[in-house]
């Protein structure tokens, strides 16, 4: 070994001319990578969490496509995209962390328990939906959606009560007694009363999710007498409820 | 390394080495020595000075980038280890190991507190720097770090970028897969 490594060492500096390189780039290049490390560790966990939400409610990948917009290119065009996305977000947000040395160390097992965590969120989101709807379909909910109620209040923003002006099999627009215009939005999962048919003019009675003018209809079924207008009458009656366009 | 009580702290010469060239030089001093021995135990003498030198001009130019978290001489191993590596891929594709050990590391590494004679210690010896070549990189590295140059696990930490609590495990595998090679020798079996 040469005993004169110190002075080769500070000759190369001054022939060189090298300058220690200014402290803001150090800084800036710190911020940027945790930033990325952050925002793509969000990515990650979030779309974890509505993977496991959608495997726990369907039971199957195939809902986890993305949609048309996720299409191209066409070899990523399958039904397990979001579980495909969320292992690529982990891997690079694991790979940008790994380059942050300090942050690695202290945070990696941090954000592992983080992902644990989502996946256990997704899970029981999906159970508590299920939960929910096994309530209000099959449970005690069953006779609080006959009685025109809703299992999150009552009566309360859940019921409207109104004249078919027209419909489509996926939207119906209701007159309510009251003047206002509704939207119904009608899906394979709401709920007639077995054999009905409803045309435009019937005065029908709706339960479902509020927003604003739009009702996402759990439930539809004909209003049968003054009684049952009045708000006194059950929203169905004892007969066996369906799913689906009547 | 003893530091006597006037002079300046590492982390001082970083702060005063970013301005003056020769709080850098002393800082070179002082660490030299044991950096180019390390640096020769990772990629042999001939190219250890290289090595030293490089990562003496890259911690220069890191100067403003240096984590006060970590300790001036694990911050200065961590470069020359990665340069020395960087370097051996290069040129030689594997990294050999140059090795002195004395009694005490090869009783460390074998785990036999039944040290041989003097001949046959020199041949055990062999074999363990033998073994160390056939090992992974990051066991032969912890291997390294913690037998040869008895860095704490804290520092190893540091060094190598892994988490603390990680190391202890990773120096009792290592010494594991090292004790398997010896014992699969059949030649290094007569020699205990």
């Amino acid at each position: 070994m040469d005993d004169n490594l110190k002075q080769k060492i500070l000759e190369q500096i001054e022939e060189q001319h090298l300058e220690p390189t200014p402290g803001w780039r150090f800084r800036l290049v710190r911020a940027l990578k945790h930033s990325a490390v952050a925002v793509l560790f969000a990515l990650t966990a979030l779309g974890l969490a509505g993977s496991v939400y959608i495997l726990v409610q369907n039971g199957t990948l195939d809902d986890l496509r993305l949609g048309p917009r996720w299409a191209h290119p066409a070899f990523f065009d399958f039904p397990w995209q979001l579980l495909v996305l969320v292992v690529v977000l982990g891997i690079l947000s694991f790979v940008v962390l790994r380059r942050t040395a300090r942050l690695y160390r202290v945070a990696r097992w941090w954000l592992v328990a983080a992902l644990v965590v989502a996946v256990v969120a997704g899970a029981c989101c999906a159970y508590a939906t299920n939960l929910t709807r096994f309530t209000f379909r099959a449970g005690p909910g069953q006779e609080l959606f006959r009685r025109g109620g809703n299992p999150f209040g009552g009566m309360m923003g859940g019921a409207v009560i109104g004249v078919v002006v027209s419909r489509t099999t996926q939207r119906w627009v209701v007159d309510s007694l009251t003047g206002e215009r509704w939207l119904v939005i009608v899906t394979e999962e709401t709920y007639f009363p077995s054999g009905s048919d409803i045309p435009v003019g019937t005065v029908v009675r709706v339960v479902g999710r509020h927003l604003k003018t739009t009702i996402y209809a759990v439930g539809i079924r004909p209003v049968t007498g003054m009684d049952d207008m009045m708000g006194t009458g059950d929203m169905m009656g004892p007969e066996i409820l369906v799913p689906g366009t009547p | 390394m003893e530091i006597r009580a006037q002079e300046p702290t590492d982390e001082q010469l970083v702060r005063q080495a970013l301005t003056d060239t020769d709080a850098f030089g002393m800082l070179v001093e002082r660490y030299e020595r044991p950096l180019s021995s390390y640096a020769a135990r990772l990629i042999g003498r001939q190219e250890a000075e290289d090595v030293v030198q490089q990562a003496f001009l890259q911690a220069y130019r890191s100067l403003a980038g240096f984590d006060p978290h970590l300790t001036f001489s694990a911050w200065m191993y961590r470069i020359v280890h990665n340069t020395a590596v960087n370097m051996a891929r290069k040129r030689h594709g594997t990294v050999p190991t140059e090795l002195e050990l004395d009694g005490e590391m090869v009783e460390i590494l074998t785990g036999d507190t039944d040290v041989p004679a003097e001949a046959l210690h020199q041949e055990l010896e062999g074999f363990v720097a033998q073994g160390l070549n056939q090992l992974d990189q990051r066991s032969r590295d912890i291997l390294l770090l913690s037998v040869v140059e008895g860095k704490s696990y804290s520092e190893i930490a540091d060094i190598l970028m892994v988490a603390v609590n990680s190391v202890g495990p990773s120096v009792s595998r290592a010494k594991d897969k090292l004790r398997k090679l010896l014992d699969a020798n059949p030649a290094q079996r007569s020699a205990l």
